[in-house]
């Protein structure tokens, strides 16, 4: 079964955003599994349940899982895959002799699930899992140029991650907004809307550049 | 706490002390962001919730209608004592007493906060937010940053997206991702 796994980053801005109906168009077209873990459960649609703030957005996505547009894959049987990751990418950068703890338990569910089950792609809107994935060592460069102090780099570990993550698609709400629109999924035609829809996701969360947002605009 | 995280906590409480006590409000907010290299790289919470209480702190001493508030006298004379006790107390090590008196510091912004309403949602929940945004601007992951400061990443992305970080750094791979979405959809690009 083909599938494309998301990270929670992708799901809240998404939601936030409004697009989530083109979304569900899209994954009838794609015909294969819009998949998400218990823990991306968990950090979307029970998180935003207790809350009034996020509550219609919770009940939302609540019946995307209950209509099948999303579909839950569980995770259990590969905690100690999702612990390896989650140490290895934690003890890789250095700061002031520390190990940086760079990222949270529940945004490596997703991602193990997705590698294990060989998805055709991972769907992540935040940042720094992204780099990670796509390009390791600019983790390295974006921390020691904010927090101005060199990070040092366990290359073995760098290695490891490099060689358990290479290999895996990457895409974010922006590009699956891209796709919406070319399929006309959206409510209107022309660059106007697209960079309506473009803007919105950036803005809630999306980590994409303003020099890719007028890229993509270009190419259509 | 880490020597070197515990000497920037006492540097940072002993200038807001100064800054309330001269009242030049206006200098909390850059203060509130002094700690921000200790907050990220060690993610201690008794370094985020002093970032949190500085920035709640600028948010009520920077509005004009706070400050002729009835309260607002009682309140700046305690919150100073209770930096001073903070202060006393990391000096002397006593780490115990300086999470007591940090609890009370947050304790007393939250009791103002319900009687002048800074804003609908707790001046203390919107501080963890703007100071979660900043962990997270230094590299750390979304979920690592939204945890660290004890908010959800619904509440985090709004504010993430609204700043520039992302524009300075990410290598463009729009090549690949553009195939992929060739690939997936089946669209013509």
């Amino acid at each position: 079964m083909t599938s494309i796994f998301f990270d929670s980053s992708t799901i809240i801005s998404m939601a936030m955003s409004c697009t989530l109906e083109p979304f569900a168009k899209l994954q009838k077209d794609f015909g294969g599994d819009f998949a998400i873990t218990p823990t991306v459960k968990a950090e979307t649609i029970d998180k935003a349940l207790r809350t009034l703030k996020f509550k219609y957005e919770g009940y939302r996505l609540n019946a995307m899982l209950k209509n099948g547009t999303l579909k839950l894959y569980p995770e259990n049987k590969y905690s100690s895959e999702i612990n390896e990751l989650k140490d290895l990418m934690n003890k890789t950068f250095f700061a002031w002799g520390k190990p940086m703890t760079i990222v949270h338990p529940g945004e490596i569910s997703a991602l193990v699930v997705a590698l294990e089950q060989g998805a055709d792609a991972y769907a992540v809107d935040e940042r720094t899992t992204r780099l990670l994935i796509e390009s390791p060592e600019e983790v390295a460069n974006l921390m020691g140029s904010k927090l101005h102090t060199s990070i040092n780099v366990d290359k073995n570990n760098l290695k490891e991650l490099k060689k358990k993550l290479t290999g895996l698609p990457v895409i974010r709400s922006t590009e699956l907004a891209l796709a919406a629109y070319k399929k006309g999924y959206f409510p209107g035609k022309g660059k106007d809307i697209l960079e309506g829809v473009l803007w919105a996701l950036k803005l809630n969360g999306c980590a994409i550049t303003k020099r890719e947002i007028n890229s993509y605009l270009r190419k259509i | 706490m880490i020597e070197q995280a515990k000497k920037d906590v006492i540097s940072v409480l002993t200038e807001v002390h100064a800054t309330i006590k001269q009242k030049l409000f206006g200098n909390l907010h850059g203060l509130s962001d002094h700690l921000i290299h200790s907050m990220s790289i060690y993610q201690d919470k008794d370094i985020i919730d002093v970032a949190v209480a500085i920035y709640a702190l600028h948010k009520i001493f920077n509005k004009e209608r706070h400050l002729k508030h009835k309260k607002i006298k009682a309140f700046t004379k305690e919150i100073l004592s209770l930096l001073k006790q903070a202060i006393n107390a990391l000096q002397r090590n006593k780490e115990k007493e300086y999470e007591k008196v940090l609890r009370q510091i947050l304790a007393n912004i939250h009791g103002l906060d319900r009687k002048i309403n800074v804003y609908i949602e707790d001046v203390l929940e919107f501080a963890r937010v703007k100071k979660s945004s900043r962990i997270y601007e230094h590299g750390i992951s979304l979920g690592q940053a939204a945890a660290a400061a004890g908010v959800t990443k619904w509440e985090l992305m709004p504010v993430a997206g609204e700043t520039i970080t992302h524009e300075e750094f990410i290598e463009p791979m729009e090549k690949r991702r553009l195939e992929l979405i060739k690939k997936l959809f089946k669209v013509k690009l």
